[in-house]
């Protein structure tokens, strides 16, 4: 899917755009190729604790990036604080060339499911409209364009028969896929996920696979927090190794060495 | 019967079946916000440190309206933030020390009311006293009622996003901060309408029971609410016609009818009764 020749990437986006132009899932406009979000030495402190020192990454639309590092190296607090939820101490987060400060529509945040209370009283369609929230606000009608994206979501989820279930009584795998029809729903370009594959079963996460190809083939960016080693290639492009800063990060088969892994999780 | 009839007739029956309504309205509106976040438990310890508040302010300020609302407002923060510091300083969590303040801010509570010779009024305050209320008393019901439920029905829809998960609220642009402190005075204030209605020990009864029957009848978040109000205005109503008749009190009635309403949903709601799967296991 390229689209014709589009508008030039504007003046206050860091770098030229290299790779092509795409069109992002939702309101179907074309978009510069440079859609790049940056973060720039970042730091983050809970009270007294240094939570995550001068981390810098770079990635854009279309691209999956996975974070790994051992417990309590920082990955959480990265993705709430690219969530906009946590305040840095220090340094930026540039998306589309604009510093962030706060959150922003087109970067969604999906929690890790042992976060979430499944017992709360909602459907499925309930949890994919509250991703209209932002364009809808607090008295905002409940347009026809809303309901068409939220089915849209949906069905590209394949969750249309089950959007009046109550959202405890699904699978692990259809849980996820309702978080993120919810990013859909919000016509999100970002997906910043934690541990999006934890706790499901074997063909969930298969599923769950295939679906990340197709949200960055369609021009999303992933990031996820990731744990299990051995499947980061087959599901990521990119790989940020963490350990309160930053050990490596690049492409996946470029950083994501033995010596790379050992400085990451090793004792020292 | 025809006692009642008589009772009925004087004003001060009629203001207590209105205060019984309205209350258990405004307690059942909002004790839907106690069942989806799960701190009915915690409603209970502050219930409690509501006393010692009022005892403190009716020391200082002597015994009013706005002396007994402040008092108990600011005794709740106290205890609510008091935990979460103590917790924060020391080896305890904030259960433990939840435990430690209210018990014993309750019993200061309870010795200095005593000294100050307002057994009657400790009384009232530990198990309510809604025929005894005035127009004054009536008029900050009304208040706190209307005001909870407009308040709410205006942040309904972020309110329900905050209230399944705050991080995923606050990413969406939710104003988190603001329903975090509102939750918490709308909760905190209509805890001390309750107290003239069923005093501080029943109060987590009023402030639970009704969404918790809801929540075995419905799952839709929204209706927690409205039915909760129903719910709680029904069985007040319901217990004020009990109460006289059979000389019972009506503190006490008020939150053994909503207990049977649970009861009966747990056994015969449609959709997930124990009747229901019982037959449905056969």
């Amino acid at each position: 899917m390229k689209p014709a020749p589009s508008d030039p990437p504007s003046a206050s986006l860091l770098e030229p755009a290299s790779a092509d132009d795409h069109v992002c899932w939702g309101g179907g406009q074309r978009h510069p190729a440079s859609h790049e979000l940056w973060v720039k030495d970042l730091s983050v402190s809970y009270r007294e604790t240094r939570a995550l020192e001068h981390v810098n990454l770079h990635s854009r639309c279309g691209r999956s990036v996975a974070l790994v590092g051992p417990n309590g190296a920082g990955k959480s607090t990265l993705i709430k604080t690219m969530a906009g939820i946590v305040k840095p101490d220090d340094g930026e987060i540039l998306w589309r060339g604009r510093r962030l400060d706060g959150t922003s529509r087109e970067i969604a945040y999906l929690p890790q499911r042992s976060e979430v209370d499944w017992l709360f009283p909602v459907t499925v369609r309930g949890l994919v409209e509250m991703g209209r929230y932002p364009v809808v606000g607090w008295w905002g009608a409940y347009r026809r364009h809303d309901k068409d994206i939220v089915d849209r979501a949906l069905e590209t989820m394949q969750l249309t028969d089950l959007q009046n279930r109550q959202i405890g009584a699904l699978s692990g795998g259809q849980q996820q896929r309702t978080f993120i029809a919810r990013a859909l729903a919000q016509e999100a370009h970002v997906l910043i996920l934690d541990e999006p594959f934890t706790g499901l079963d074997k063909p969930a996460q298969e599923q769950l696979c295939q679906l990340f190809g197709e949200l960055t083939a369609e021009g999303r960016l992933l990031v996820a927090s990731h744990h299990e080693l051995g499947s980061v290639a087959p599901i990521f492009d990119e790989v940020l190794l963490l350990r309160r800063h930053v050990v490596a990060f690049g492409p996946v088969e470029e950083v994501f060495t033995p010596s790379n892994i050992e400085e990451t999780f090793g004792t020292v | 019967m025809s006692d009642f009839t008589e009772f009925f007739h004087q004003p001060i029956a009629r203001r207590a079946l209105l205060a019984c309504v309205m209350i258990g309205f405004g307690n059942g509106y909002v004790s839907a916000l106690v069942v989806l976040r799960r701190s009915s438990l915690k409603m209970g310890t502050i219930s409690h440190s509501l006393l010692p508040g009022i005892a403190v302010a009716v020391l200082f300020f002597g015994l009013t309206q706005w002396s007994v609302l402040g008092g108990a407002a600011i005794a709740a923060l106290l205890v609510g933030l008091g935990s979460l510091f103590l917790s924060r300083t020391s080896r305890l969590d904030q259960e433990t020390a939840l435990g430690v303040l209210y018990t014993a801010s309750f019993a200061a509570g309870m010795l200095i009311l005593r000294t100050l010779g307002l057994q009657q009024k400790l009384d009232e305050w530990l198990f309510g006293s809604i025929v005894g209320m005035n127009d004054s008393d009536m008029w900050i019901a009304y208040g706190i009622t209307f005001g909870t439920v407009l308040f709410l029905t205006t942040l309904m829809r972020p309110l329900l996003i905050f209230l399944f998960e705050p991080n995923v609220a606050q990413s969406l642009g939710v104003p988190v901060r603001l329903l975090n402190y509102g939750v918490f005075a709308v909760v905190i204030l209509v805890l001390v309408s309750s107290l003239q209605a069923v005093g501080c020990i029943l109060s987590v009864g009023l402030l639970t029971i009704p969404a918790a029957t809801m929540r075995l009848l419905t799952n839709d978040a929204r209706w927690m609410f409205w039915g909760g109000g129903l719910i709680g205005a029904l069985g007040a109503t319901v217990a004020f016609f009990l109460a006289y008749p059979l000389d019972w009190d009506i503190s006490s009635t008020i939150i053994v009818v909503l207990g049977l309403f649970a009861l009966l949903a747990y056994l015969f709601s449609p959709s997930q009764g124990l009747l229901l799967r019982w037959v449905r296991e056969r």
